[in-house]
């Protein structure tokens, strides 16, 4: 019983130091090879992937997009990027910050968006990508009488290829009811 | 020396009872199947091949040996599994899981694949993930070690497992106290560090996000001591955790505190799940013993007659 009392407690210590490690020190970055892909592992599966430093040190910018879908005929429609399901607009928001934060990915996002709503559309035959960063002054600026304003920080156009059009594509995501 | 030993050897191994843990399973398993329930309609958009993150971007090297939904389905495709069926088949067992979880019907092994399928989704949609799968994610790891099938459950209803008080159930209590303390220390010392949570413009920022914005709070610029004191408070509440959850004197009042902070998160920024699971880990590691009904309960007495019972 004794040795099962310090092995527990030991065990315990170990994860939590690990846990400390990974926010404070970034451990698993810093170790190379098998040590460290284990450490990465051991990571995820604790639940320390994330640092825990919810809206800190800074609240970073709202960032919101639309598709604009256009048919054969030149007929327009502009589907938002959101939900009105609360738990699935904030992923949606994951998605477009992680997607629009960073400039070198932003082509590589904006093309996986277009290709599911191509997918889904297939009537579509263009699907324009737009995205736009919440502005917010601070709240003495606000008192000056300065409002939040959307600036457009990514704007693409992405056409299906013609040889596509014939294809089957397999019945990926459905149109959901928050992008209809 | 000895005596500081004894006081810390007791702190992780006396006997403690398992119901906190027992609350703490309940609670976590409805949770994360209601969130199962409200993200079922778009699990092809959020984790499928062709949603919003085509497994191809996704599937780049994750650096770690976890199994992804991507790499099951090639497993799999030989058999004629397709991609959305394996999406779905993944959600649907980590829901049974849930509901077998929720009942304490096998609960260990139940809690253990619950755990790893999490993981599994985890490291397949983590683009999409928010502060809630954090969470949600070390608690499924806690009931995967700890003892919460001995209370509340069929485990204990049928007598495969005892409510009486043991080491493992303290030990898991610690474990989960301590994980806390580290959870709000290192929120709160982020935002020491932030200008924006000094001078109160944090709040706002916050609050004035359309994706959080449930009332308009744009009259928070006429009062900015008001967000002065609300993001000071924050701090103090985060930071201070780590110390006055501990003394009986300061424990209800800071626990009162932290879970004010967030009842307001979730009325405030519209993040309902996330604070209730907030709540439910504060609650089960330092409020459930405070309940008097709880602490007055014999309980070896009365399980070990009911184990011999069944």
């Amino acid at each position: 019983m004794r040795l099962k009392k310090v092995l527990g407690t030991s065990l315990v210590l170990l994860h939590l130091l690990l846990v400390a490690a990974f926010i404070w020190v970034g451990l698993p970055a810093r170790v190379p090879g098998k040590l460290g892909k284990a450490l990465r592992t051991y990571n995820n599966l604790s639940g320390s992937f994330r640092d825990y430093t919810y809206f800190a040190p800074a609240v970073g910018d709202g960032y919101k997009a639309a598709f604009i879908l256009e048919d054969e005929h030149g007929q327009a429609q502009v589907i938002d990027f959101l939900s009105a399901n609360k738990e699935v607009d904030f992923r949606y928001q994951c998605l477009i910050t992680v997607g629009m934060q960073h400039e070198e990915l932003r082509d590589v996002f904006a093309q996986s968006w277009a290709a599911l709503l191509l997918g889904s559309h297939p009537e579509a035959r263009k699907v324009t990508v737009m995205a736009k960063r919440n502005h917010l002054p601070t709240m003495s600026q606000y008192r000056q009488g300065q409002r939040p304003i959307w600036v457009t920080v990514y704007a693409g156009e992405f056409v299906r290829r013609e040889d596509e059009r014939n294809k089957t594509v397999e019945p990926s995501a459905s149109t959901p009811p928050g992008l209809p | 020396m000895r005596v500081v030993w004894t006081r810390v050897a007791d702190f992780f191994t006396a006997p403690a009872s398992p119901r906190p843990l027992g609350f703490f399973r309940l609670a976590v398993s409805t949770l994360a199947l209601i969130q199962v329930i409200l993200l079922w309609p778009y699990l092809l958009q959020l984790y499928g091949n062709f949603g919003f993150v085509q497994w191809i971007i996704v599937e780049a090297d994750s650096g770690n040996w976890l199994p992804s939904i991507g790499k099951l389905c090639l497993w799999l495709q030989p058999y004629g599994v397709s991609a959305s069926s394996c999406v779905f088949g993944v959600f649907g067992l980590y829901a049974v899981g849930l509901g077998c979880l929720l009942l304490g019907w096998r609960t260990r092994l139940s809690a253990v694949t619950v755990w790893l399928l999490h993981s599994m989704t985890v490291n397949s949609g983590f683009m999409s993930l928010y502060g809630v799968d954090t969470m949600l994610h070390i608690c499924l790891f806690y009931c995967a070690w700890m003892p919460v099938g001995s209370a509340f459950s069929l485990d204990q209803i049928r007598g495969r497992s005892s409510a009486a008080p043991t080491f493992i159930a303290n030990l898991g209590l610690r474990a989960l106290q301590l994980h806390l303390c580290i959870i709000y220390l290192n929120t709160g010392l982020a935002k020491l560090r932030g200008v924006q949570w000094r001078s109160g413009e944090a709040i706002w920022h916050a609050l004035m996000q359309p994706q959080f914005a449930v009332f308009d709070m744009s009259w928070l610029a006429s009062v900015p001591w008001l967000a002065l004191v609300m993001c000071w408070s924050v701090i103090i509440i985060e930071t201070g955790y780590v110390i006055f959850i501990w003394p009986a004197k300061t424990r209800p009042f800071w626990l009162g505190a932290t879970i004010a902070l967030h009842v307001g998160i979730g009325l405030l920024m519209g993040l309902w799940i996330f604070s209730l699971v907030m709540f439910v880990m504060n609650f089960s590691a330092f409020g459930f013993n405070l309940l008097p009904r709880w602490n007055r309960a014999p309980t070896s007495e009365l399980d070990l007659a009911r184990t011999s019972v069944v």
